[in-house]
Formats: C-alpha cells, structure tokens, sequence
C-alpha cells in the first residue's frame, strides 16, 4: 500500500513542479525599445542573434556626403535579394535629393524614408527589439537609421517555395487539380479567387513560443456562425506549446475528443474543397507551413463526400457514394464478418459455399480468427512500407506482397483462398474513403476481437458501441452523425445521394449558418424556363 | 466497451472526487478488465469448419432387432469436392460424400450416438431432405420427427419423404449429374412442380396437416430401381399417414387428383385419347379452390373448382386440332380426365378413411360451430361426403403451330 | 436536473417509443399462445388499452411541466411517501430491465451460441447499454428515427419476401374463442409491451416545455400496434396452428423464406435488429434506473451510478427466472397483474392526488 501511496505522491508532486515551470515566451519579456543609436542597435541584434550566421547586417551611409548612416538587416535564404537591391538600398544611395546641396542635410523623420523613398509595397514600422527579430525571421528587411528609435520593417519575402501542382492526397477525374503549397499567402490567396467577396475574412494567429507559426482563420462573414469563430479562436489561444509544425498538431489540440478514433476537424488540400466547405457555413485554419489545410465543424458523412461529386452528374455521383458507404462497411466488417460466419454461424452460408469453404479449409493449421490475423496483420505491414519505401523499391513491394505472399502462402497450406479474398477486399475498400481509413484500421481490429469471441453477436454489440460513441460525438457545437442522428430531413439531400446541385436549397442545418438558403430554385428545376432573379440575365 | 476514461464525470474535478485515478490509469485498467472479460468469455461455441461433419440428408430405417432404429446420414466429404463430378463409373474414385450410420433405440439417441463414431461433429442446419422407410413409417414417425422440429439446429423447409424399401439404400443413389445424392433428390423435389404428381411436402406442412385433427398428412414416396448396372431413386406416389402412421398409398394418379383439388397442381401433361389419335396437352397453371356448402339438413357438401389453362403440346391425330370444334372438344374431354383422377382419389381416400384434402379443415373455417358438433365422427362423415365438382378447362393456344404437318398438306 | 432540456425532437420521441415496443414485438409467443389465430386483432385492441395508459401519463406530464416521474411523486405525495413511490417505481423499472435483458440473452444461447454461459453474453450486453446511458441517452434517442427505418424495412422485406408461403385459410375461423381469452389477450399486449412507455416518462422532460409529450407517445403506440399487427398476422398465415406451438413464431417463420435459392437465412437479419432493439430498449430502462436512483439519493449527477446500475441489473438478471419455461408461464399469468401495478394503479393514485389536491386548493380559494 505504502508503495503506491509514494507514487502517488510523487506524481502529484511533478504535476505540480510542471504547472510552475511554464515555458514563458518570449512575448512575456519587457519588450524593449530600441535605441536611436544606431551602434547600441546593431550591438543588441547582434548579441541576439549570436551564432546565426545567416543573419546579413548590411550598413552603410546615403544622403550627401554619407552623412546618414543606416544598416539593414535581413536574413539570407528568407529574403528576395534583387528586390533587396533595387527597391531598397538603390533608391537610398541614388535619390537625387540628397544631392541638392541646398536641401537639409538630413532626413527629419524615418517616415520620410517610408513615404518618398523606399519603393516597396509592404512596409510597416517597428519599435521593439522583438518586433524587429520577428521580422527579421518572416523574411522581412530591416532599416536602422542612425538618430531614430523606430525601424522601417520592408517586406522582402522570397524562398524556394514549392509551385502548385497536383495534390497529392486527393486525385481528381474532373475538376480543379491545384492543391496548397507550404506558403500560408499563398494559400489563401488560392482561396481569395475562388471567392471574390470582401465578406471572407482571413484573421491571423500566431501560434508556438518558440516555432511562432502563422495560422490564418478564414470564414465567410454572414454565413459562417460567430458563435464557432469565437469557439475557435478560444481554443487556438488556449495552445500553449512552443511548437507547432504541421496542421495535425493544431488538429490535435483544438478537436473535441482526442481520444475518439474518428475525426472531427476535416483536413483538405485543395482549394476548391475548403472554398465549398467554407459556403457551407464552416471556417478553415491554415497554418504556414504545410499544405493541409484544416476544416471545422467536420461531419461524419464528410468522409464519404469528395469536391468531385458536384461536378459530375447526379446519378453517377450518387451511385458513387453509395459505393463509398458500402466499401466503408466492407472494410470495417469484413474480416470480422468472415470470422463469425466462418467459426460460428455456418448455417447462415449457404451449402455450396460452406461446401467448398470446407474444402479450402482442409488441413489448416491454424483457426479462421488467427489466420485472419496474421494475413491482417501482414497486410498492414505492407501497407506501411509501400507509403514509406523510396519510389524504385516500393513498386517491387507490391508485387512481392501481393503475389509471393498471398499466393504462396495459400499454396503451401498456411491461409485459406478465401481469406485472402477477404483481405485484399478489405484493403482495396479501406482505400476508396481515405479520411475514415485511420479510424476503420482500429475499429477494425476490436471488431475481429469480437467476432472471434462471440460470433455475430459480438459484432453486432460492437457495431452499436461504435454507432453509439459517434452518435455522442461533437464537433465544434455539431451533431457528428448530423442529418442521421438529429434526423434533419432536408440535409439528406448531400448525404448517400448526391440530390441534383438544384435542389440543394439550404446550407446544412447542423452547422448553425446564419445564412440558411442558399439557392431559391423551384423543384423540379427546368433550365428552359425563365427564373427570376438569375444573375444572368441581361439587364 | 470502450471507456471514454478522458472524461471525469461532469461537474466533478480531481479535488472534490478524492479517489478518482488518472485517466491513464483509469484506460488500463478498463483494458485489462476487457481482456479478462473476453478470454474468460470466449469461444466455447467455436466451432471450426473443418471439425464439422455437414449432414445433407437423414434416413431412418428399422434396425436389425425390433424397437430399435437404425439412422444413417449422408456427409460432405469437403477433400474430395476439389476434384470436379466423378467421372461415371470409376470406382477408384473417391465419393464426395460418405454414408455414416447409426443404430440405437430412437432417433434422437442414434443422433447423440454418433460422437462415438465419427471424429467431427454432426451438423445438420444443412439438412435437405429427411427419408423415412415404410416399415417405420407404418409404425409411427411422430416421436421421430419431434427430436427434428425442437431442435434448434435443424429448418423446418426440410423435405420429407417416405421410401418403399430401405431409406439408408436411397441416399447411395449413383447419378452424374451431382457430386452428392442429397442434392440430386432434394432438387429432384423442387422440380416436381413441372409435373404436378407428387407431393412437395416440407416438415412444417407435414407438422401443420398433423395439428389439425382431421386431416390425413401425406408424403411422397421414392423408391430405388436398377438401370445399366446403375442403381437411381424415382418418386413415385404418396403415403397417407392417419395419426402418426401410415396407412396406406396414392399412386401416381391419384396423387395428382389431389394436387388439382388442394390447388397446389401447376404444370402438367395430359394425354387425351381422341378417335383420331392422341392430343398432348401441357397445362401451365391450375387453380383450385374447395368450399364447404350447408344444405338446409344441415349436412355438408364440398364444392371443388379447379381451373386450368393450357396448350396444345403436340398433336399426333393428323386432324387440325386447333379449329374451335376441337378445340371445345378437347376441353371437355380434359375436364373429364381431371375429374376422373379426383374421383379416383376421393374414391380410394375414402377407403382408407383419410382426409387428404383437408376437407375437414375447411368446414372448420367456415362452420366452425357445426365442426364441433360432428368433428368426433369424422372419419364416418368422411365417407358420406358429397362433393359437386366444377372444372373448367382452358385451352389458350396450340403452340407454334396451327395445323399439323401431315403428307400433302399443303395443297 | 441536469438534463439537457430541449435536445431531442418530439419526433425522436415517437420512433424512439416506436423502437422500444418492437423489440418485444419480435417476440410474440406470449400472445399467440393465448388468443391463436386472432392474435393479431388483439394488437389493435392492446392499443386501447394502452392508450388509456398513455392518457393517464400524458395528464401527469402536462400538469407538471418539465418534470420527470421521480420528481413527479416527490411532489405530489411529498418528501416521504413520495420517495417510497419512487423505489417502488425503481424497483419496476430495474425489473424490467433484467427481465428484458435474460431475454435476449435465452434468445442468443437457445439460437445463436448455446454453449456459452449465460452470464457472458449478458455482461457484455449490460457494458454496451452502460456505455451508451454514459454518453448520454439523448444521443440514443436521437439516433432512433435511423433505427425505426431500420426496423421497419427489415420487418417489411421478411413480409414482402414470405407472402409466397402465406396460406390464407389459416386465419379462419375468425374470433370463435370465448370472451375471456380475448380479454386476457388485450390485458396481455396492453400491458406488457405497451404499457412500459410509463419508462418513456422519464425521457419526456428532454422534449423542452410546451411540448406534448403524451401525443407523442401516443403516435408512437400507434405505430408500434400497426407493426404488431403485420407481424402477427404474417406469423399466423405462414405457420398456421404452428405459431402457437413454437417458442418464437416469427423466428421460425423468417428461417422459412426461400427466394430464388438465394435469399436464404435471413434470420440473421432478424437476430441483428432484434439484439440493436433490446439493446435501445434496456439502455432506455436503465437510464431509468439511474436517473431514479440519483434522484432517490439527491446526487447532483448522475454519471456515477451508471456503473453500479449496470451491474445491479447484470446480477439481477442472472436470476430473476430459472428457466425459460418459468419465464413463458410468467408472461401468460402473472406480467399483466404485475406490470399493471405499476403502469396503471400507481400513476392513477398521483393523478387521483393531485386532482384532490387541486380541488382543495380550489375550495380554500
């Protein structure tokens, strides 16, 4: 007892230890001011940046007879070096007016500079020594100038970045094939073309002590609930971590369960997607430096819905997702399904497929349960190594895995034919709906536990525990299982059927838009009939 | 049986719920409780599929001393389906299927008997058809048949059929066409509704005939008979069961006579015999309905309509058989020959004191308060019962031909 | 208390009452062995019956606002009396559902696994229902139009697919049986099945105020009789005399479907919807269970109990009847008397009450 006493008091002991030692950001220091010599300045930065030898401290001297002495300070790799050159430092060094004799000899203000002389865009001015690393380190420019405590900060952002190409993650047949690169603006000016209204609203965060990471807030004003923006930029100042790298970690901090298997902030790499989730009534939050960009509220039935559907015809996009529902089902309860017909339930085959199952089954060593196991297990290893492998060796993995392992082990009395079946259909369905496959591959297991316990009835109770845990989550104030749970009639219109782009009148209703009608279209819609209202019509 | 153990109950932090664990702990301990739960629990209705003994058919025999029964059942022999139907003839290859039997003093106890034979369990929710042989039936199958509908295993869409001599002697049938006996027959039955002569009977209708008190339930009959060296299984006739026996048999005529008047005929051939030749008929649906009529004496009278619809299958008189006059006269003349195969069996029913056609039961619906007055003497009721019969025969067409082919026809 | 007001629809509330019934339904022996081949009218007549019930309810909800049944008693009766109506009401409800939830499971050992021990296959069935009372019943209940499709198409398609072994004689000779075994037989559905949407006065203060909750129940009653009716009668026409014989007549007559050689087995489909119904219905009785005794006790929440419930109903059902024969025999004979205690005298004693109550009032005034 005693034991157990100490390690409870230990562990209380270090939370509270913890809780003291909060990393301060640096944003807690006094922000200090910086100095009108130029010297003390160009001192402190460096002392600052010590070590880094990226850091570029370029000083000179313009006006007439080099009297004002300036330095700027950038870092190399971040900034783009011509415009440096010719926007910057050339307009300091060649402006004529410093060349009148009879003109002050100085400069009266450093907004003078920023007015008149730099010919750059993006220009701001900076007081602190913090805002000035900051800058340094988005890629901005600095301008010290001797005898002023304010320094210009100039927008010179340029690094390597990636051109926009195909997304990678979702492949499309017929439409739009831009995906997001890593460069937050340009990210969201993707998003800005889509939509052309000055009602999408873009607001920043910075989010990580020590990673600072840019993270933008987009909406649409007067659809979008303010009720959920606030929610979330509650929860994304709550974040009190000194790293953010990638969108998943954002996603792992702002979801409601953490520990629910299935997703609740929806993550997408294309433009026109988030564009579409965003009329809808949601928000999306990108983060500077990775293409993914996340979505919030995320309903269930949005791991079956792709941007392509729209495009495509009403019948073809329906019986597609039709086909997404049943390879969700298949990947989830196949194998569990083989094991419970297979071991307990084989008067629910029929006789001659029991019939030639007991034939394949002849002479196994092992029981149903464990070699699905096994073939499972192999399969996701499999799996892992094709996404990891470098691109020459990964083609021979597939043929390896798939022929040597499969066909030989059938053939040297391992595994069954019929598991393999099981298995490769398995797979092949847990690929045709990406977003759910992380939850489907753990779900997939208890189930398997299950049927290879208590048959059909352990599946059946725990298909409903994974019904009832869905049924209960949240996501950002919306019913996760919306329009099935909260039974909402007219949202079912974008669920299993893709209802014709017409009748789609209304936003979702468990998203809470503020804007509910989207369209005013009479049902059955005829194109050759005038409507009121269209915005083509020529006026 | 996940815990969401995340979650503290609502309203409650750690200070004002002093024994709640972490929930880390809280996860463990949930897991290794689910653990426990499920090897404790687990598997004891296993069963592996290549432990199962598939059981296709039963038959029950009588056993070489008397009281005692002898079971056999027809297995799969899963190894040998690989290899494609067996080759006619070839005894060096192995049989699909095996024949496994067992004596003991009733059926349920050979059933049970079988575990000290056979080293795979016997598994029977696959079990087509349930064979029971004559001297058996004539004693008595009720208490037999009870073991098969209790259990849980077993359907009641199993068929049964009542064979002339031995019933273990069916299920070693030697066809090509099938890989298992079982089959063959079991589809042999469902095909019978081409022929309209034998009685489709599954366990329930047997079960369903029997509560009622009046109705004599029937069964078709098989037998083996020898072609070619080559022993095959042929349904013919039916058995008529009074209180659990049998008593007695319908041949094959008879047996359609009452399949028109219970209404279950549907496809069937007559041959008419015209003075000219013979005319083949092919009827494709029939109809029959029974309805129980009082007279003012308060006695009964059945009324039996049968409808029928067919074609003309082929023609062998020479004369054009499908002009009106004949085509007329070929009506009548099968509404004749229908109402003779009725005849024939109320005829010989009432011999054997037997309600096949569950007249009995129809003057229950109907008059279910004179049932209770002469449902004691049923079986001399029976006897005395008149039925007024109304066939109506329609012939539609006369194939694809209308007049025959005959020499110089044509001029 | 501190349940959420306003979070489930009133039409959740009439296929929840509607899935709640249907699992019963499915098992419907206790009626076919009583009136035979007249079972099915005694659906339609249980209805009255029950709606005569559901009256008594609804005139209790409607003068108590927002209040659930516990709450109810505690202020019609007072602190004392009221709370021994309440254990009374708990003692019900906890019965209810262990007797449901050793149904189910005789129903999975006697068909599905029959090796397994009893006990397993309850724990495992009380954890699910625990789970789901924990994450909220209201979840639950919202998730009950999806399942009353469910249970409606899947009684549909096992009709559609028997109606070619449907014998229409069978139904004859209509309503011959004395009187007293049609009595027995709507006493029998109005209380057993029927009448346990008393548990659904639980639930009613989610709908929010102003809600008629008793319209609701009373849809969903009606929904559930028409449903009992078509299953009884396709269970009489396929079985005939045999629907009496067997322990579960519409199991047996859904093993009985053939179509084309390849629908076959659909039981399966049946055991599935059978075992998701009994699973809402105990959750539902459970919570019940928990929100009484919380309520009993003065906790502020209720969350904690929800395992201790759970297991208190998993012991309970171990042995409240030793055999399924006991439990048949129980059904016919005693349930109606017992369940009628609690359905019909006890609800009627508070509204008898609270009208006193009012009339008193009326005359000081």
């Amino acid at each position: 007892m005693s034991y157990i006493e100490k390690l409870l008091l230990r562990m209380k002991i270090q939370s509270e230890k913890a809780e003291e030692e909060d990393w301060d950001g640096e944003a807690e220091k006094d922000p200090q001011k910086l100095s009108k010599s130029l010297e003390t300045n160009i001192n402190a930065i460096k002392k600052e940046f010590e070590d880094c030898c990226d850091l570029v401290i370029r000083e000179f001297s313009f006006g007439k007879e080099g009297c004002i002495k300036a330095a700027l300070i950038f870092i190399d790799g971040l900034t783009n070096q011509p415009l440096i050159n010719d926007n910057i430092v050339k307009p300091l060094m060649y402006d004529s007016r410093f060349f009148r004799s009879d003109e002050t000899s100085g400069v009266s203000d450093i907004e003078e500079l920023r007015d008149r002389l730099i010919s750059v865009g993006d220009l701001k001015t900076d007081q602190t020594y913090h805002e000035l690393s900051q800058a340094c380190l988005s890629g901005d420019a600095v301008l010290l100038v001797e005898g002023f405590d304010k320094a210009l900060d100039i927008s010179a952002k340029g690094w390597e970045k990636r051109a926009v190409t195909e997304p990678v993650t979702e492949m499309v047949v017929r439409g739009p094939r831009e995906g997001f690169i890593e460069n937050l603006r340009t990210n969201t000016a993707m998003i800005r073309r889509k939509v052309k209204s000055p009602a999408l609203k873009i607001r920043p965060v910075k989010i990580g002590d020590r990673t600072n990471t840019q993270v933008n807030i987009v909406y649409i004003e007067g659809i979008a609930d303010p009720a959920l923006i606030a929610e979330i930029e509650r929860r994304l100042s709550n974040i009190d971590t000194d790293a953010i790298l990638s969108a998943g970690n954002i996603e792992q901090y702002i979801e409601d369960s953490p520990n629910s298997p299935f997703q609740t902030v929806r993550y997408s790499e294309k433009p026109d997607t988030i564009a579409g989730k965003l009329m809808e009534g949601r928000a999306a939050i990108l983060v500077d430096g990775t293409p993914f960009v996340l979505c919030v509220p995320m309903l269930f039935i949005e791991n079956f819905q792709a941007s392509e559907d729209y495009a495509v015809r009403t019948s073809y996009a329906t019986s597609v997702r039709i086909l997404r529902v049943c390879a969700f089902f298949i990947s989830l309860f196949g194998p569990a399904l083989y094991i419970a017909l297979v071991t307990y339930h084989q008067e629910l085959l029929p006789t001659t497929l029991l019939i030639t199952m007991a034939a394949s089954s002849e002479g196994l060593p092992f029981p149903a349960a464990l070699e699905t196991t096994i073939m499972l297990i192999s399969f996701e290893i499999l799996k892992e190594a094709g996404v990891r492998m470098p691109r020459p060796i990964g083609q021979a993995i597939s043929i390896v895995g798939a022929l040597v392992m499969g066909e030989a082990a059938v053939q040297a009395g391992l595994v069954g034919a019929p598991i393999v079946i099981v298995v490769a259909l398995t797979a092949v369905s847990s690929f045709a709906v990406t977003f759910v496959s992380d939850a489907v591959s753990i779900l997939k297991w208890l189930l398997v536990v299950l049927a290879a316990t208590m048959g059909s009835y352990g599946i059946t109770l725990g298909a409903l525990a994974i019904v009832i845990h869905l049924a209960s989550l949240r996501s950002f104030g919306a019913d996760y299982l919306a329009p099935f749970a909260p039974f909402q009639q007219d949202d079912l219109k974008d669920t299993v059927i893709r209802a014709p782009l017409w009748a789609m009148r209304t936003r979702p209703r468990a998203l809470h838009p503020q804007d509910l009608k989207r369209q005013s279209f009479e049902i059955p819609f005829d194109p050759t009939v005038a409507h009121k209202g269209g915005q083509g019509e020529k006026k | 049986m996940k815990k969401n153990a995340s979650k503290a109950p609502a309203g409650k932090t750690k200070q004002e719920c002093p024994g709640a664990l972490n929930p880390v702990r809280r996860a463990v301990a949930a897991l290794l409780c689910a653990l426990m739960i499920l090897s404790l629990s687990s598997c004891w209705s296993r069963r592996e599929l290549n432990t199962l003994a598939i059981v296709l058919a039963t038959a029950v025999d009588e056993g070489k001393e008397s009281g005692e029964l002898k079971v056999t059942t027809q297995i799969v022999s899963p190894g040998e389906i690989k290899s494609g139907p067996s080759s006619s003839g070839s005894s060096a290859s192995k049989k699909a299927y095996a024949n496994i039997d067992n004596t003991d003093k009733s059926v349920i106890s050979a059933l049970d008997g079988f575990t000290h034979i056979t080293n795979r369990k016997m598994y029977f929710s696959h079990n087509r058809i349930l064979i029971f042989s004559r001297e058996v039936a004539q004693k008595g199958i009720l208490e037999d048949l009870d073991a098969f509908t209790r259990n849980y295993e077993t359907r009641m869409n199993v068929y049964l059929l009542i064979s002339k001599d031995k019933a273990a002697d069916i299920l070693d049938e030697e066809i090509e066409l099938e890989q298992m006996p079982a089959n063959h027959i079991a589809e042999m039955l469902e095909a019978q509704h081409s022929n309209s002569e034998t009685a489709i009977i599954t366990l329930l209708d047997f079960d369903i005939a029997f509560l009622s008190g009046s109705t004599a339930p029937v069964a078709p009959m098989i037998e083996m008979y020898e072609i070619d060296g080559k022993k095959k299984a042929r349904l013919e006739g039916t058995a008529v069961f009074k209180q659990g026996k049998m008593i007695g048999e319908l041949n094959v005529a008879q047996t359609r006579g009452l399949m028109w008047a219970t209404g279950k005929a549907e496809r069937a051939t007559i041959t008419i015999d015209t003075k000219d030749g013979k005319v083949d008929l092919l009827i494709i649906h029939a109809k029959g309905s029974m309805k129980p009529v009082k007279a003012e004496d308060g006695t009964f009278r059945i009324r039996l309509k049968v409808y029928a619809e067919g074609d003309i299958e082929s023609n062998e008189t020479g004369k054009d058989m499908s002009s009106v006059e004949n085509t007329e006269m070929l009506q009548e003349q099968v509404e004749e020959f229908i109402r003779a195969e009725i005849e024939s069996t109320l005829k010989h029913a009432k011999t054997l004191s037997a309600d096949v056609f569950g007249f009995g039961e129809a003057i229950r619906r109907d008059y279910p308060k004179d049932w209770e007055k002469i449902k004691e003497n049923w079986d001399s009721e029976f006897s005395g019962l008149k039925t007024d019969m109304e066939i109506d025969v329609k012939i539609a067409s006369s194939g694809e031909m209308g007049k025959p082919v005959v020499q110089g026809g044509a001029e | 208390m501190k349940l959420e007001k306003g979070s489930i629809s009133g039409r959740a509330l009439i296929f929840a009452v509607f899935c709640f019934m249907q699992g019963t339904m499915l098992r419907s022996a206790f009626i076919v062995v009583v009136t035979k081949n007249d079972s099915w009218a005694m659906a339609f007549t249980g209805l009255l019956g029950s709606l005569l019930l559901t009256a008594i309810y609804a005139a209790l909800l409607r003068r108590f606002q927002e209040k659930n049944l516990f709450e109810i008693n505690e202020l019609v009766f007072g602190p004392v009396v009221g709370k021994v109506f309440s254990v009374l009401y708990l003692f019900f409800f906890l019965s209810l559902a262990a007797l449901n939830t050793h149904d189910i499971g005789d129903f999975v050992v006697g068909y599905m696994m029959q090796e397994t021990p009893l006990a397993a296959i309850i724990l495992l069935f009380v954890l699910i229902c625990v789970y789901a009372v924990r994450k909220g019943i209201a979840n639950i209940v919202r998730l009950s139009t999806v399942l009353c499709i469910i249970a409606m198409s899947a009684v549909l398609i096992n009709t559609v697919l028997m109606l070619n072994e449907i014998q229409p004689g069978f139904i004859k000779p209509l309503f011959q049986l004395p009187l007293g075994k049609y009595v027995q037989g709507t006493i029998t559905v109005a209380a057993l099945p029927m009448g346990e949407v008393l548990a659904f006065t639980m639930i009613a203060p989610m709908l929010g105020k102003n809600k008629k909750a008793g319209k609701m129940m009373a849809y969903g009653l009606v929904l559930a009789a028409v449903f009992l009716g078509i299953v009884l009668l396709r269970d009489i026409l396929v079985l005939g005399p045999m629907a009496g014989v067997f322990r579960l007549p519409s199991y047996e007559s859904v093993r009985y479907v053939k179509l084309a050689g390849i629908l076959t087995r659909m039981e399966s489909l049946y055991a599935v919807v059978l075992i998701i119904l009994y699973v809402f219905k105990v959750s539902i009785l459970l919570y019940a269970c928990v929100l009484g005794l919380a309520q009993l006790v003065n906790f502020k929440s209720y969350q904690p109990l929800t395992l201790i419930c759970g297991a208190l109903v998993f012991f309970y059902s171990l042995f409240v009847y030793k055999s399924v024969m006991e439990h048949a025999d129980w059904g016919a004979t005693v349930a109606p008397i017992f369940s009628l205690t609690f359905e019909l005298v006890l609800p009627s004693a508070a509204l008898v009450a609270v009208s006193i109550k009012k009339t008193i009032r009326l005359r000081e005034t």
